[in-house]
């Protein structure tokens, strides 16, 4: 376990770093953030000025080199449109988006399981098929559309939900948190359903297709021959064993819930840091671009990590450490 | 089971070719929504391929537009003397025609960019499982790599150095996508190759490339197909968010994707028209497409034969 | 349950209702740089209006008048002199010195890391002094009649109270030594700013007694959350949406004049242009956009009054040239011609293309209101016309590297104006010349000697009708040359409960005391 852990970080490293030089060497093509920022009737002076003192006029693996520098000694870069830290800017960000991801996941896993679970048992039932058929929807409709539906139906026609924004905070554990109060609820609702459709989705044909398969199992033959009661059976044998592709997809998932945010913290006016990075990529706002990504890497490589834990757990029939 | 009735005997198998194709067949007209589902399918690729001469008006030829007649409500005859029955975006687009040549692009990038990525990414992750060691972790790094972009932003960030383009598209989202494939044909590929028969295969000293393809793969298959008909789907959608965001296919050559997107901005208007019907569009071919994954998953899954 | 649910929605609006007579929600589009010399944005000016302030101001018309300067006048071609007010007071008790504003101007010149810098503003200004405790001298290199408008747009901070800090100090502090109209309550950057009114502000007291900024920038949000009261006021309405929302009973809609112009700019680079093809997609060996003949036929082709009806919902007003009323250098007599397709094919025919040429139009498609659509509509136009052209919208940042490399037939641009100064005739019109701060949009590389010395003229004439002159000159053989395609001017367009007024700003600020409840 230890030694598997020890392999796997300065992987982990290793993908930070190569994805630092793609967004460095990508984001440098695209363009020069100052040109977009600064207003027209600057003079080149002022401009040289302005590229100057953002470090642009150096060439770019000397930019890279000093960016590596300050890496090491905690230090990402200052946010070009702000001023401040990229990090201490997404940090600010971060609990509201990820209170949506959780939320949506957590959603997405109570509500889908069940009729996964159901859809699976009963695969031909009327009910069944109605569920499969509602579970196409999830994915199929770009979530930018069905949000501003949402929005017309709850809080324009209806009156019943916030259009938009994080509503009261309560700060805990050193952020802002909108799940601790009703009004935050209440801002909460629709973009938490917003993006939890696709993994609703997602997670109800996962389970179904475990279910399907897993019925069919010996073991599962055997402990129907041996008389378990029908709730047992389900409960412990087939429940167990479809975790794992639920978790891993799930688990696999959440970055991309994270990066999704972006098209729903938009619509919803959420200020997490979907908008954020969506407003950097506009601007080139490098810093907060190169940071957030590693943020998302980090994110990745320790839930893939957890994953692939969870795996040895729950399936003995994969060893990782024996190769 | 229902499947299992028509399932022939193992030892019709042997003669040939034919015989499993018909038992594919027989097995997979069991459902009736799958059928359906096919029929939609091909009804709607059918409607792609012939756009050009069933639709009234060719959208992607700005000559043909008239902004005189943008935004009129379905039914409404226009300039042209033909009437518009899914009504008009504000640059006097026909929406059915509109539709049906959206339906050409998004189709095309859709299952191209889905099937590639399944090639590639397949390819990769059986290769991973079958050898382990150092090949696994290389190319399991580089797939941690992918995964590790969000595939949104990836995309994002390519289409703003390649610029707007439907191969531009496809491209980017083959390179965000044939991760998935990778880790899922690993994952499952990870469990076969500890079962009997692999180790059977080896025993008989069969070549590694039949093993990896005719032993591995079909029995790695249900889980990559689950996710390719997902993929196709939520490739089409991609492209759709990625036109919402201001990059994508060119607008003038809008998909089914960038018609929603462009009509997105007038549902608060009450020009639902513009945005609804494209949406319709999209909604009838991908549970179209999901219909018909579904059912193939059920049949290609040898685990559900008893 | 249906009753329920509607006598709940009514008391809520009535709690709402009377919490509200003294404060405004506004659904902003802007986010806020609460450093009022860090990154100058049109956004950023309106938000730190409500906190700080300036020497001069614009009326509601754009007229500059004196502000925090009481008056000022010219000393000589090269100098100004501003006379402070002495009522400005500061949160400490002090009040406003020439000193503080002499450390405000060398703040903005010094502040680091900044890609959008307000100097600016201070173009042609080589030394600010303070000659007395409240009269500040600014010399010049050049005459400049724009120095009050100039100043109009930077802010004076106290000096006491800020010095040595830094951009992040004043968004993690919530606002440094605020002493206008407002102070910061709270901010929390992405979603909103809190203004409490400052009881001690030295001129008119402000109805709303607080003012709550959600910042949306996201359009259909802030539409939508005006359609659920979730927000009194938006800013910068989409034209697509103006017609629904006059539909609605409970909200009002307020437009008023942009100096804001959308213009096409051409390419007039030598030799081959990659975006001016032959049928086949080759490039030509002439730059056809160098023909007067081309250019006038493009411009008879495009339909300005089509596009101002149809795609901006007649939320614009057609540009007859690259002035507005009101601004310098209008002509009265200058008209826009009305379209004529064939009236431009004749006219290709004529210059040697009669079977058109391939022409790429770029535009962005997240600037301006409708720019991508408008970009279409063009496209259209143009098509009828014979030509083939090729649309490519693009996000900004995208666009603004091919306008650089010259990759573009025409590109769509939007220029305000400087005050008075149409900004369309030193920016585009006027050749590259970057270290005199001219042709910074010129993408095309239009260059005429005979132009630049016009502009360069009108700039440094103290005298107004003099100026003026010059710039009608300018303006006049800009729209002969066909230089650029002026399109049209867009129009500010605010919304709110159909119980407020507003008057909107030529400028676009979204200034909060300009909205009023509307008396009975």
């Amino acid at each position: 376990m230890v030694s598997y852990l020890l392999r796997r970080l300065p992987q982990a490293a290793l993908t930070m770093l190569v994805m630092s030089v793609v967004v460095f060497v990508g984001v440098f093509a695209i363009g020069n953030p100052v040109d977009i920022l600064i207003s027209p009737q600057a003079t080149a002076t002022e401009r040289d000025n302005a590229i100057r003192a953002l470090g642009l006029d150096l060439p770019i693996w000397q930019q890279y080199w000093s960016f590596l520098v300050n890496l090491f000694q905690g230090d990402v870069g200052r946010s070009f449109v702000f001023n401040v830290s990229a990090l201490h800017l997404i940090m600010e960000r971060l609990p509201a988006t990820l209170e949506l991801a959780l939320a949506s996941t957590l959603l997405g896993l109570v509500i889908g399981m069940p009729f996964g679970l159901y859809a699976g048992l009963a695969p031909n039932s009327r009910v069944s098929t109605s569920i499969m058929a509602g579970s196409i929807l999830g994915f199929s409709l770009p979530s930018f559309w069905v949000g501003i539906v949402m929005i017309m139906l709850f809080s324009v026609h209806l009156g019943w939900l916030p259009s938009g924004g994080r509503g009261d905070t309560v700060y805990w554990l050193g952020a802002r948190w909108s799940f601790l109060t009703t009004d935050g609820l209440a801002h909460m609702a629709m973009p938490v359903l917003n993006l939890a459709l696709f993994q609703i989705s997602m997670v109800i044909r996962l389970t179904r297709a475990g279910v399907r398969e897993v019925i069919l199992s010996d073991y599962v033959k055997f402990a129907r021959a041996k008389g378990l009661t029908e709730t047992r059976i389900i409960l412990v044998h087939v429940l167990k064993n479809i975790l794992i592709p639920v978790i891993t997809v799930v688990g696999l998932n959440l970055g991309t819930v994270i990066a999704f945010a972006v098209v729903t913290e938009t619509i919803f006016s959420w200020p997490g840091m979907g908008k954020l990075i969506i407003d950097s990529i506009n601007v080139l706002d490098r810093p907060v671009i190169v940071a957030y990504l590693m943020l998302m890497v980090l994110m990745f490589v320790v839930i893939n990590l957890l994953v692939d834990l969870a795996y040895m757990v729950l399936d003995p029939r994969v060893r990782l450490e024996s190769r | 089971m229902a499947t299992s009735v028509h399932s022939p005997k193992p030892e019709i198998r042997k003669r040939g070719e034919q015989t499993p194709f018909r038992r594919f067949v027989s097995d997979f007209i069991v459902s009736r929504l799958a059928v359906l589902g096919l029929f939609v399918l091909g009804l709607v690729v059918l409607i792609a391929i012939f756009a050009p001469l069933l639709a009234p008006q060719n959208p992607y030829d700005l000559a043909q537009l008239d902004i005189l007649d943008g935004m009129l409500q379905p039914g409404t005859v226009g300039g042209g003397g033909y009437p518009y029955w899914l009504g008009t975006d504000e640059q006097g687009r026909d929406m059915l025609s509109a539709i049906f040549f959206g339906l050409r692009i998004s189709l095309f990038v859709g299952l191209g960019s889905a099937i590639l990525a399944f090639v590639i990414g397949a390819t990769l992750g059986l290769t991973a499982a079958y050898f382990g060691g150092k090949v696994d972790a290389a190319i399991m790094r580089w797939v941690d790599l992918q995964l590790s972009f969000p595939a949104i932003l990836v995309a994002l960030l390519i289409l703003s150095l390649l610029g707007r383009g439907v191969l531009n598209v496809m491209l980017a989202l083959v390179i965000v996508e044939w991760a998935y494939y990778a880790r899922t044909a690993r994952a499952a590929a990870l469990v076969e190759r500890g079962r009997e028969y692999i180790e059977a295969a080896q025993c008989l000293a069969l070549p590694t490339s039949r093993i990896v393809y005719r032993h591995l793969l079909p029995n790695c298959l249900p889980p990559l197909i689950v996710i390719g008909t997902m993929q196709v789907a939520s490739a089409i959608a991609l492209e759709a968010t990625l036109s919402f965001l201001g990059l994508g296919v060119p607008v003038t050559e809008p998909s089914l994707g960038l018609l929603i997107s462009n009509g997105y901005q007038f549902m608060l208007s009450g020009n639902y028209w513009v945005s609804f019907y494209p949406g319709v569009a999209l909604l009838v071919t991908i549970v179209a497409i999901n219909l018909v994954g579904d059912q193939l998953r059920d049949v290609l899954n040898p685990r559900l034969k008893t | 349950m249906k009753t329920l649910s509607i006598l709940a929605a009514a008391l809520l609006l009535a709690g709402a209702a009377s919490a509200r007579t003294q404060e405004l929600v506004v659904g902003s589009q802007g986010d806020p740089s609460l450093d009022p010399h860090y990154m100058y944005i049109g956004t950023n000016v309106a938000f730190w209006r409500h906190i700080y302030g300036s020497l001069t101001m614009h009326d509601e018309e754009g007229r500059i008048g004196p502000s925090l300067a009481e008056s000022y006048k010219l000393v000589d071609d090269h100098t100004w002199e501003f006379r402070l007010r002495d009522d400005v007071k500061f949160e400490d008790g002090s009040t406003l010195s020439a000193e503080d504003v002499v450390y405000s101007l060398n703040r903005v010149k010094s502040l680091p890391g900044n890609p959008s810098p307000y100097t600016v503003r201070l173009e042609s200004i080589t030394k600010f002094e303070a000659v007395g405790p409240s009269t500040v001298r600014i010399t010049t290199d050049a005459p400049n009649p724009y120095v009050p408008d100039n100043l109009s747009q930077v802010a004076i901070v106290p000096q006491k109270a800020t010095d040595g800090k830094s951009t992040g100090d004043f968004t993690s502090e919530a606002g440094i030594g605020e002493y206008g109209p407002y102070r910061v309550s709270s901010f929390s950057p992405g979603d909103r700013l809190v203004l409490e009114r400052n009881e001690d502000y030295w001129g008119e007291k402000p109805h709303w007694k607080r003012v709550t900024f959600r910042i949306m920038p996201n359009d259909a949000s802030r539409v939508a959350a005006l359609l659920a009261k979730d927000v009194d006021l938006i800013d910068f309405v989409p034209p697509s949406d103006v017609k629904r929302l006059l539909e609605t009973p409970d909200v009002a809609v307020h437009d008023g004049p942009s100096t804001r112009m959308i213009v096409l700019q051409l390419n007039f680079r030598d030799g081959k242009v990659g975006a001016l093809t032959d049928a086949s997609g080759r490039p030509l060996e002439q730059n056809p956009l160098k023909d007067l003949r081309v250019r006038q036929a493009i411009s008879k082709a495009v339909d300005r009054k089509a596009i101002v009806e149809r795609i901006m919902n007649g939320a614009a007003d057609v540009a007859t040239q690259v002035a507005m009323p009101g601004m310098e250098g209008y002509d009265s007599d200058l008209t826009m011609e009305a379209a004529d397709p064939n009236g431009a094919r004749v006219l290709l025919a004529e210059a040697g293309y009669p079977e058109g040429f391939g022409i790429s139009i770029a535009c962005s498609n997240n600037r301006y209101p409708n720019d991508a659509r408008v970009c279409q509509a063009v496209g259209q136009m143009l098509a009828r016309a014979g030509l083939q052209p090729k649309v490519e919208t693009q996000p900004m940042s995208v666009l603004l590297k091919a306008m650089q490399g010259g990759d573009f037939g025409l590109a769509m641009l939007g220029m305000g104006a400087q005050g008075t100064r149409p900004q369309t005739l030193g920016h585009i019109v006027h050749s590259v010349d970057r270290d005199a701060g001219y042709g910074g949009y010129n993408f095309g590389g239009y260059v005429n000697p005979a132009l630049d010395k016009n502009i360069a003229d009108a700039v440094v004439t103290l005298d107004g009708d003099q100026r003026d002159q010059l710039m009608r000159e300018a303006v006049k053989r800009t729209a002969e040359e066909v230089v650029v395609l002026p399109l049209y001017f867009q129009r500010v367009l605010t919304a709110s409960r159909a119980d407020l007024t507003y008057t909107t700003d030529p400028t676009e600020e979204t200034l909060t005391w300009r909205a009023k409840p509307a008396s009975k």
